[in-house]
Order: C-alpha cells, then structure tokens, then sequence
C-alpha cells in the first residue's frame, strides 16, 4: 500500500523546493549584480576584458626577474615571483625561528623562558603593518651608499638596503639545478639501502654517513660536469616538441573533454553502483544525486568553456588573436624552453660567486649597489620579510609550544625512566610526537604568512597585489585584477594545504 | 486498540540492513520490554517509532497516524511520543528546571508558571526536586536519567520509549531509575523499553520481545518467555545473559 | 587570524631559599648556567639600546606629544570637543556601572599585592641600573641620564620597596577588595596628569618656534575633563554596586541593552549634529513614539490574556501582512520601521512575556527603545551641521574603533548564518556557503579593502554611493564573518549528535533547535577563539592605511612625518611608528589579558 502525502507537506519535497528556491533568488541577486557592474563599466567606456594580458603596461617594477615586463601577463607574473620568494623563503626562517622561540618558552632556564615569552607578547600583539613601518625606518636609518668604486664588498648595510655575495646563474645551472634535486633522491635511495641492509644482517650499516657521502659526492661530481647526463631530458624533449608539433591543435581540447567526460562517468557509475548494490536498492539520497548532478554539470562546463569561443569573439578570452581552439596552451614554446635549458652541449661552472659593489647611478653623483654582481635585499623586500617572518614565527613558537606541551607530560617519564637525557627526549621523544599535533595549525600558519606578504604593498615591495593595483590604476581593469588575485591566492593556498595534507596522512599512516 | 502499529518495517544503513521486517503492535497501557543482543536492530527500531531514523520500506502507525514524510505527521507524533536516551542528552547549559520547561513552553506554549510548577511536580514524582537550579553537569548519571525521564513526561506524552536508559549508569543507580520507571508502569503509561535488565522484564512487562539480526526471534508473555520460551535463540540469549 | 592568546602565570617567586631558586632555575647545569649568562647579557644589551633610543636626544617625542589630539580624533572640529568628552564619559560611567553591577568583590592577600608591586618595582630598579650614560650622537657621545638621576631612582625604589616589605610584615593575612587597588592606580594616573610635565611645542609671538622645547603642564582642556570622566567612573561603580546589593536582576538587561545601543548613540552623537527642529518633534515624533509605545504595551498585556491566547498565531499574521502593505505604502520610513518591529514584538512577547513581572519588564524595554529609535531616525534623517575642513570626519583612533566595532558586530549574524549553512544537511545550502567562506578567506584582507575602495561601487546602481569609510566597514564584516564562521562551525562539530536526537526527541522545531539548543552552547565552546578573531581584526584595522583611510597608523606614517608647517616634524617616522605599536599593544595585550580572566571565570560556572 502506497500513502500519497500531499506534496506540500512532504518533507522531501520542501526542502528541495526551498533549496532550488533559494538557489534561483541567488542567482537572480548575483546575475543583477553583474549586469548592474557590467552596465556601470559599459558607461565608463572601460568594458571588462583581458586584453590588458598581452598588451605592454609600460610600468617599472622596482624588483623582480624582470624590471620592463613586455606584457601585462608578465608584470603580474613578476609580482607572483616575488610573493612566492618571500612567501618560501619565510615559511624556512620562521618555521626555525618559531621553533626555537617555542623550545625556549619550554625552558627550565627562568630568564630564557621569561626573555622568550616577553619577546612573543610584544611581537604578536602588535599588528604586522606596523611592524613592516618600523622595519622600513630602521633600515631607512642607516645612511645611504657611499664611496662609490670602492671595488668589491663582502656584506654592506644601508638605506638602499641589504648586500651581500651570491651564486650568480650560468647557462649550466639549469642542468645543475635538475642534477641537484636528483642528488637528494639517490641519497633517499642509499639511506633505504642501508636501513634494510641494517635490519636484514643485524649490523651497523651507517645509512646516515652513507646517504650524506652519495650526496656530497654525487654533487660534486655534478658541479665538475656531471650534470650533462640531465641533458637527456632535454633531448627528450627536443622529441616530444617535434611530435607535438604533428599534432592537430584541436586534438588537445577533444582530450581533455575526453578525459574529463571519461572521469565523470566512472564517478557517477561509481556513485549509482554503490547505492545500487544488493542492499541499497537504489535509494539515492540527497547528497548522491547533488554529487552526480555536479559531476555532470562540471564536465559539461568545462566542454562548453573549451569550445565555446568557436563562434564568439575570441580575442577577449586570449592574449593574443589567436583562435582559442587552435591554441597550444603554451605547451611547445614549455618544451623548447626545457630542451634549449637542459643542453648537454652546454659547458662551464654551473654558479659563480659575485660579490657586492657600488656604483654611480646614471650622470648623478648618488651611488647605489650594482644590480648585476652580488645581491641587494631592497628595503621593500627587508621589510616585508623581517615583518612576516617575526610576526608568523612567534605564532609558529605558540604551535610548538602547544604540541611539545600536549605531549610531554607522560611521555617524559617515560623517556626519562628509559634513562635518556633531556635534551636526546626532546629530540627522539617528544619532538617526533609533537609534529603530528603541529603540523595542521602549522599549516595555518604558513596560509597565514603567504597571505600576509600582501602587506608588501605598503612599502612599495612589488608583489602581486602591489602590481595588480598599479596595473588596474593604469589600464582601469579592476575586475580581472581581482579575478587574477583570487585565482592567484586560491591556487597558492590549495597548494600550500595539500602539502599539508599530504604529511598529514603521511604521519598518520606511520602511526599505525 | 493497538496503539502502535508496525507492519513489515525494514530499514538499511548502507549495505548493512539493520531492521529485516518486523511486524508488531503495542495496545494502550501495555509495558512492551524488547530485549537482544547488541546490534540487533532494536534500538533502531524503536529510534524509527520516533522518527529519528526513517524506515525505508513497510508501516508505522502510531496513534492511528501513519509516519511518513509528511511534516504535519512528523510534527503530532513528535509531541505525543516521550524518549529517554542512554547517554541522557540532557541540554548541558540550562538548569534541570529550564530542561524540564524548555519544551512546553516553545512547542506547547504553555506560559512559564505554568510549566514550572508541572516541572516542579514532576521532581517530585522523580524524587529530585531539590536539584532543579543544578546543571546537568553537577548531578550523577542517576540523577540524570531521571532528570531526563521527567523531561519527556513534562510534554505529556502518550508513549515513552527507553533507549537502554540503564546501561550508561554505574550498578548503584541502576535501581534508582528503575523505581521511576516501575512507577510509571503503574500509572498506567504505553512504554516500549529497550534493555537488558531482565528483573525489570520480570516484574512489570506485559510482553517480552527478543530481537536478533533484525528480526523478531519471540514474542511471548513474561513467565512464558523466561520459563518457557519458544525458540532456541531465546534459549541461548537467556543461558547468556543470565 | 588563529592568535592563540594564552598567558601563564610567572613563577613564584620566594624570598626564602632564593639560593635554592637560583640554582634550580638558572644554573642547574653548565650548559644551563652558559645559557643564562648569554641570555643575560643578551636580554641587557637590548634593553639598553632600547631605553637609549628612547632617551637619545635625536628623538623627536614632540612630534607624538604634540599631535595627540590628531591622533584621537584627527580632524574633528575643536569647537564640538565637548560631544567627544560627553562621548567618552558616557561609556566610562557605563563601564563603571556594569563593573560595579558584576564586580565579584574578589578580594586579594595585601601579601600577594606587596609581591606584584615588588615584581613591578624590581623590574624598574633594573632598567634604572642598566640605563645607558651616554648614547652616541652622529659619533660624539652625549650624556643623557646623569648618576645623581640614577642614585635618586635607586634610593627612591630601594625606599619603595623597604616600604613594602614593611607592608607585608605587618598585615600578614589582612585581605583587600581587589576593585579598590584598581581604583588606587587609575586615580593615581589620573593625579599624575596634574603634576607631570611634559616638552611641549611652543611658539614665540613672531611665530617661531621656541628651542629647546620647554616642560610644560598638561593643559586644561586635557586634565579637567578626565577628571571629572575619572568621578563619573566612581559615581558609576557606586551606582552599580548598590544596585547589585539591592539584587534587581532586571538591572542587567538595562545595563546589556544601553551596551548594545550606546554606539548607535555615539555615531549619531559624534558624526552628526543634526538639526532638531521643534516643531517637528512635537507634531511628529512624539505623537508616533507615545503611540507606538502605548500600543505595544497593550500588545504584551492582551497577547496574555487566556481567550486571546488561542488567536496568537493570526494575530502575528496578520501583523506580518500589514508590516508588508505598510512598506509598500508611500509612508513614513519611521513608521515603516516602526511596524516592522512591534511586529517581531508580537511574535515574540507571548514567549518572553509570559508572567507579569517580564511583561512590565519587556513594556520598560519596549517604550524605551521606541522614544531612542525615533530620536535616532530623527538624527539619521537630518543633515549633519558638523564641518570638517579637508578631509573626511572618521579619522584617528576614533576610525580605528569604528572599523573594528562594526566590522565584528555586522559579521556576528552573518557569521553564524555561514557556519550553519556550511554544517547544514541540504546540499546546495552547504555547497554555497562553503564555496562563500573559502573565497573569502583565501585572498588577503588588504585585496577585500582594495575591492571595497575601488570595485564596491561598480555593482550598485548609478547614484548609490557610499561613504569611503562604510564601504571599509561593509568589507571588515565581510572578511570577518568568513573567518567567524569556520569559528562557529568548530563549535558546532563539538557538539554532539545526542544534543540533536534529544531536541528532536521532545518535539523542537528546526529553528527552535537551532536558537534553543545547538546555537548557544557551540558559541559558548568557541568564546576564546572568538576572542581571539575580535583581537586579530583590531590589528588588522591598521590595513586601511594602506587604502589611505585616516586612521590611526595612516596619521602615524604619512601625515606626521609630513608635517612641516606650524611645527616641523619632517622624518620623524621612527617616534610616530614607535608610539603607534604601544599605543596597538596596550590595547590588544590587555584585552587579551582581561578576556582571559573573564573566560576563565564562565568556565567556572559550566560544570
């Protein structure tokens, strides 16, 4: 016997009629909002487009890979550059910092734990803009380069900022750089080696000393030319750019639908199988059919947006007038940037070390450091970074402090009554443990630094919110600005926390 | 007239079925102790009589009233059905006299003396009115159970349905709640209990049931049930439990 | 945003057996004992340089002392100061009055006291000892604290601390109202500012200025009004005090709600001075307001009543149907308004008011914020007569409040309705909200104000415009909601599913469940991160700076170090900088400090 409830009271159909109800008044209020921005810009004779990409802004950028940028594209990929410098090189200082701070806030010591905690309660209640003020004053405090021709320095300090030597690049450091990251593998691969050498003879097999032997060596066989056996890569790329070249440029887009269209049904077959089996009998629940209608729904957007500028105008989608289905996604130029870099015909040092030096700037009787030998830290750059580094790493030493605390207490005796000193405890004990409990608040911390290296903007360090605003106050391109910014940070951050993530599950599973 | 009524009620939880068909039906006034092994579906039966799950095939009614999916439904039978919980699930930050009041007054809109000195009468039926400007948080489990008992009976209910209302509670309060609960036997209140004191079975139940791997293994009287029962199942439950 | 403020107590510290402390907390071992040393000089060689920076006569202070009321209230027009002060002693007297409305009376040891002075006094004594005699000035070393200064300091402490010990001998277990130590050290900062001078920026009668700069005593327009504000906080904690012995519980939700309205009161009162016509009030305002009022009473006495108890329901409908038609009808905004409010009194006084003492207290409340609604409407709805040359009213400290006041009060609602929406059962609700929050969060804060500043105005239609510093407000409730919510949500996850089965159980609607039950212990879990998210969007206010808003910092890093006329303070980045991050760490350390206590105080009170 079947009940007919009337519709309006069935609960089911209330909450999907409230859901699409909703659903529909929200896309009425964004679609108004949009035309309305649409309308406004319209009136401005300043229409939303992105032809700004491909166009050259003929802005300086005070710092990055590039000063002049050709494009629109590339002035915002030099900010991109230059907040993921200080976003890297940030989360590496502070994370050492923060953990020390928060080791000595642990202290026995009463005037190392007192000093620390007096530092983190200073530092963490201040807010960061105004600490990136003062950073900036004290190094506007020294006084500005002087004694120009004074020939090579080994560190210089001053109004313009921070000298020092550094490894300038060759042509050959790209094969280096590809040689170098392999040496940290193979040493991986001989410490394994003699780890299980260890537990499978009972011996002392010394996996450290060996894996740090392969490493040295394997590197300094690298910098004295070993690094031309990585031009193999090059070369297969050499291959694969001419077979990409046969390719029709279409096909690309029809592989990725494909893979995509391909993907969606495992999922949804997945989906209806699982509530298919014997048992389920078919119920679908809510979240079911939600899952499958969005994975439909995304495949058949991303083919409509692959497809779409078949007939409407291209250019405002692209950079460039290039129709957007016969575009190659940049993939051959990528290819022949790897073959040209990772040449094994390619000879000399990978690296040479420049130092410092001062020179006149232009006809006018200031000096400043030569951009071309050693590194200048600019003032922007100093600040900003000693700014974000201080800021992030005294919450780093809260994290620290909170996971080494959530864990001492009886593993301490423990170790202690093992007969282990208290700082071999730290290290072998508590510390180990403790990283499993850190490691998502640190994660936080690091999305938190990345995001806060925006406020470079305030002492004129161009990263990618200082560049996107000089850029939209030149071509008025607000919106894409903003679009540009969100994708940006959205990416970063799921980068940032699937790494995370990623150690995250990995320690867990180490845990079982 | 059977109060409750379930006609081959089955229920799934992935590919798990937990309630294989079952068939019952409880009169007004009856005390209907269900009894079984953990996990065997009786817990999520009587949840279902309440609408805290959904069965997925076959019929309740209750009162006469069908469960469906109707909210006019789910709303009436909410209010005549009374629940008491394992873990008690009393509201940690209202006082025992607001988690006693809380619900006449929202859901029967009663005005706030009123559902006090309800409230108030009711401690006294449960034998705490001393506690009622405690939190929940300062009284033991005991006190608890009954705090919770006097919540459900604050809405006045028809039915009350136990959950195992006894075995979150050390052996010493076991006896406190059970005396509330043999009281309310008496006063005449449709109960359906779900739990493992077999003493309590004895003394007031007028049906026994025993449920295994969702299904309704025996359904017998008291004395027939612990002296005489039917099947091997209920046998070997019985050599186990006591 | 994740500040886990938490703060320890320091180590007792015993006078008996100091040998004892001593080896076991700095000299335990060698390593620890090397430690020390290094940290010792370490931690001294800063705090010299730190107090001789100060000290160096190369600082300006002048450039801060003298720019103080810039940096309150920025350009707000001198002749209307007495709304500030009125401002401002208003809310001190409120703060006194809820203090000594839930003051516990705590009372400490005068031994336990004697020891914090002690620390304090010890602690000044130090930075007495290690205070640099000479600083360098562009590389001639110039004395600026000379020994004789130095021996009156340590005789001075030294005297102190005898005193003390004295103090403590002899009231070995006498015990002291902690609120009237409070009260001793605000009424000595208040005596201090009759008798300190302080440098002061002065110009001779051909407008130059005078060098060095002379001491000088606080001027009058400084030490009178906070005096008086100091009496206004005594009056009010004495007020609060007997109103708590007199145990009127109704006092409470008076206090709460003059809380709630009070910044409503003050922007009306500071940023506009509107102009209040007479003839208008009489024949308008008046009329309405004793209208409403009589009105809604009537609505709590008969809504009541048992025979109309029945019709309850329709009575709230048909007071929906007619708020609609009256929005609709070309009226009165004060009468719109008006109607849209007594109709949620209709559909909420038969709960609340359900005996006869609520129902008098709920009319009380009901009339009163009738007659402050229209007096605000009448403010809002007139054209504000106070004049700003330049620049735009909102800036200095007062902008800085503003932001951060309203940023988290706006983001509450809208917070919670976030973190519900995320945590809800219905999946396109949930997909929303999710994708909302992530958003939000995943950009800076600084790239949401650009938005606000540049972008905001784009999707409203031709001639909606809003003020620069609502639409920083609209942004800061934005970003702060995203971050509130995933706070909320944490709270929510908390709670356990047996919260839900038994709100079901007993027959609670879905929003009854939510305001009821779930909504006010997951908020209760979350206070300290809460806190903590309140103490970080302060900071975080600073950021308008960068989109040129005149608030605090704004002033600190472009204008003063800018400033050339009148006084010259050109370059003076470093002192103004300086000030800034004391002034932003007195305010965030000791609210951090106070939440602590009182969160530990409503943990008490939980289990």
């Amino acid at each position: 016997m079947k009940i007919n409830t009337a519709f309006w009271r069935d609960v089911r159909f209330l909450k999907w009629a409230g859901q699409i109800a909703f659903l529909f008044l929200l896309f009425n209020i964004v679609s108004n909002f949009i035309s309305q921005a649409i309308n406004n810009l319209n009136a401005t004779n300043l229409p939303f487009s992105w032809r700004f990409l491909g166009t050259t802004p003929g802005v300086l950028i005070s710092e990055g890979f590039v000063t002049y940028p050709e494009s629109g594209l590339q002035a915002l990929q030099v900010g991109m550059a230059n907040m993921l410098r200080i976003t890297l090189s940030g989360i590496f200082v502070a994370t050492i910092l923060g953990t020390v701070i928060g080791v000595a806030r642990l202290s026995k010591n009463w005037v190392v734990q007192r000093s620390s905690t007096g530092l983190v309660e200073t530092i963490r209640n201040i807010p960061l803009l105004v600490q990136i003020f003062f950073w900036q004053a004290v190094i506007l405090s020294f006084p500005r380069p002087e004694e120009y021709d004074r020939g090579e320095m080994i560190f210089d300090i001053s109004a313009k900022g921070i000298a020092f030597p550094w490894l300038d690049a060759q042509e050959t450091s790209w094969l280096f750089g590809v040689w170098f990251i392999l040496s940290f593998i193979a040493a991986r691969r001989i410490f394994k080696w003699r780890v299980s050498v260890m537990e499978s003879e009972g011996r002392e097999a010394y996996p450290g000393i060996a894996s740090f032997v392969t490493f040295t060596v394997w590197n300094i066989g690298g910098w004295f030319g070993g690094y031309k056996a990585v031009g193999a890569i090059g070369f297969a790329a050499s291959l694969l750019s001419d077979g990409f070249e046969l390719l029709p440029r279409i096909g690309i887009q029809a592989l990725i639908i494909f893979i995509g269209f391909y993907y969606s049904y495992k999922y949804i077959s997945k989906e209806i199988k699982r509530t298919r089996s014997a048992e389920n009998r078919g119920i679908l629940t809510d979240d079911d059919i939600f899952k499958i209608i969005m994975a439909g729904l995304l495949v058949l957007i991303l083919a409509i947006g692959l497809f779409l500028p078949f007939g409407i105008t291209v250019s405002d989608f692209l950079v460039g007038d290039e129709p957007f289905f016969k575009a190659d996604w940049g993939i051959p130029q990528f290819l022949d940037g790897v073959q040209n870099r990772l040449n094994w015909e390619l000879t000399g040092e990978p690296f040479t070390l420049s130092y410092p030096e001062i020179i006149q700037a232009g006809q006018s009787k200031f000096s400043r450091y030569s951009p071309d030998v050693g590194k200048v830290m600019s003032v922007g750059y100093f600040a900003t970074w000693m700014g974000v580094i201080l800021y992030t790493s005294v919450f780093i030493s809260e994290v620290v402090r909170s996971g080494i605390m959530a864990v001492a207490k009886g593993q301490s005796e423990a170790g202690l009554s093992l007969g282990l000193k208290r700082s071999s405890l730290l290290r072998l004990i508590v510390l180990p443990q403790a990283l499993r409990i850190m490691l998502p608040p640190m994660g936080n911390q690091y999305l938190n630094l990345a995001k806060n290296t925006s406020l470079g903007i305030a002492v004129a360090f161009p990263e990618i919110v200082a560049v996107g605003q000089t850029i939209y106050n030149q071509e008025g391109q607000t919106v894409a600005v903003f679009l540009i910014w969100m994708a940006f940070y959205s990416t970063v951050s799921l980068i940032l926390s699937s790494i995370i993530n990623y150690y995250n599950r990995k320690m867990k599973m180490v845990e079982r | 007239m059977s109060i409750i009524k379930s006609v081959d009620v089955k229920k799934w939880y992935g590919d798990f079925q937990a309630l294989k068909g079952i068939s019952m039906d409880v009169a007004e006034g009856e005390v209907l102790v269900i009894a079984g092994p953990s996990g065997s579906g009786k817990s999520t039966f009587i949840r279902c009589i309440n609408r805290l799950e959904q069965h997925q095939d076959g019929q309740i009614f209750v009162d006469g009233i069908e469960l469906t999916n109707d909210l006019k439904n789910i709303e009436a039978i909410r209010s005549e059905v009374g629940m008491v919980f394992q873990s008690f699930n009393l509201f940690p930050h209202l006082t025992v006299l607001q988690n006693i009041t809380l619900a006449p007054i929202w859901v029967r809109k009663k005005s706030k003396t009123e559902a006090e000195e309800k409230a108030m009468e009711l401690l006294e039926r449960v034998g705490i009115p001393e506690q009622a400007d405690k939190f929940p948080g300062q009284l033991s489990g005991g006190q608890q159970q009954r705090v919770a008992i006097a919540r459900a009976l604050a809405m006045e209910p028809k039915i009350m349905l136990f959950d195992e209302p006894t075995s979150a509670l050390d052996p010493e309060m076991i006896k406190e709640v059970l005396d509330v609960m043999k009281e309310l036997a008496k006063s005449g209140m449709t109960m359906i209990v779900v739990t493992h004191e077999m003493g309590f079975a004895k003394e007031v139940a007028d049906r026994v049931m025993l449920f295994d791997d969702g299904q309704l293994v025996e359904e017998n009287t008291p004395e027939e049930f612990f002296n005489n029962p039917k099947s091997d199942r209920t046998k070997l439950f019985l050599s186990q439990i006591l | 945003m994740q500040d886990n403020q938490t703060l320890e107590s320091p180590p007792e510290i015993q006078f008996a057996g100091v040998s004892r402390w001593l080896k076991e907390n700095l000299f335990s071992s060698l390593s620890s004992s090397i430690l020390t040393v290094l940290s010792v000089a370490a931690v001294v060689s800063v705090f010299r340089s730190i107090i001789g920076f100060f000290i160096s006569p190369e600082r300006e202070w002048t450039a801060v002392t003298y720019n103080l009321q810039l940096y309150m209230v920025q350009a707000y027009p001198e002749s209307d100061f007495i709304r500030v002060w009125i401002t401002v002693g208003l809310l001190i007297f409120l703060l006194g009055l809820s203090w000594g409305f839930n003051s516990l009376k705590e009372k400490v040891l005068i031994k336990e006291w004697c020891d914090g002075l002690l620390k304090g006094i010890s602690s000044f004594l130090f930075i007495v000892l290690i205070a640099p005699t000479n600083v360098d000035v562009e590389g001639t070393s110039v004395q600026v604290f000379n020994n004789n200064t130095r021996y009156i300091c340590i005789a001075l402490g030294i005297g102190l601390i005898l005193a003390i010990y004295l103090l403590r001998k002899t009231y070995p277990k006498t015990e002291i109202i902690k609120d009237r130590i409070s009260f001793l050290y605000i009424s000595l900062l208040v005596g201090s500012i009759w008798i300190i001078k302080v440098p002061t920026v002065t110009f001779t009668a051909n407008n130059e200025r005078v060098d060095p700069d002379p001491f000088l005593p606080l001027a009058n327009t400084t030490t009178i009004p906070w005096t008086i504000i100091f009496g206004f906080m005594i009056f009010g904690y004495l007020i609060g005090s007997f109103l708590k012995t007199k145990g009127k519980n109704s006092i409470s939700r008076l206090i709460l709600s003059s809380w709630v309205l009070a910044p409503l009161v003050i922007v009306s009162w500071i940023y506009r001075k509107p102009d209040f016509g007479m003839s208008n009030i009489l024949t308008l305002d008046l009329p309405i307001a004793v209208g409403f009022s009589v009105l809604g009473i009537l609505a709590i006495r008969t809504l009541n009543n048992k025979k109309i108890v029945p019709y309850q329901k329709y009575v709230t409908y048909g007071m929906l149907v007619l708020t609609v038609v009256i929005f609709f009808l070309p009226v009165l905004r004060q009468l719109k308004i008006l109607f849209f409010i007594t109709w949620l009194l209709v559909s909420v006084a038969p709960t609340i008011a359900n005996s006869k003492e609520s129902a008098k207290n709920l009319s009380i409340v009901w009339s009163v914020s009738v007659f402050i609604l229209i007096l605000l409407m009448r403010g809002a709805s007139s054209d504000s007569l106070i004049v700003v040359p330049g620049s735009s009213i909102y800036g200095g400290f007062t902008l800085t409040w503003l932001i951060a006041f309203f940023g988290i009060a706006i983001s509450f609602p809208f917070g919670v309705i976030l973190a519900l929406g995320r945590t809800s059962k219905l999946p396109v609700i949930r997909i929303i909200c999710t994708a909302v929050i992530e958003l939000v969060r995943s950009v800076p804060f600084i790239t949401w104000l650009f938005f606000g500043s540049v972008m905001l105005t784009l999707f409203l239609p031709k001639g909606v415009e809003f003020d620069e510093v609502l639409r920083a407000i609209v942004v800061t409730a934005i970003f702060s909601s995203a971050y509130l919510a995933e706070n909320v949500r944490g709270g929510l996850q908390s709670i356990n599913n047996g919260q839900f089965e038994a709100a079901d159980a007993v027959g609670l609607s879905t929003l009854q469940r939510i305001t009821l039950i779930i909504m006010p212990q997951a908020l209760r879990a979350v206070i300290p991160p809460i806190v903590s998210q309140v103490i970080s969007l302060f900071k975080d206010t600073s950021l308008v700076a960068i989109v040129g808003l005149f608030d605090l910092l704004y002033i600190g890093s472009k204008v003063i170090p800018n400033q050339s006329q009148g006084a010259n303070f050109l370059g003076t980045i470093q002192e103004n900088i300086l000030f800034c991050a004391i002034f932003y760490w007195l305010f965030t350390y000791s609210f951090a400090r106070r939440s602590m206590k009182i969160e530990k105080r409503l943990g008490l009170g939980e289990r």
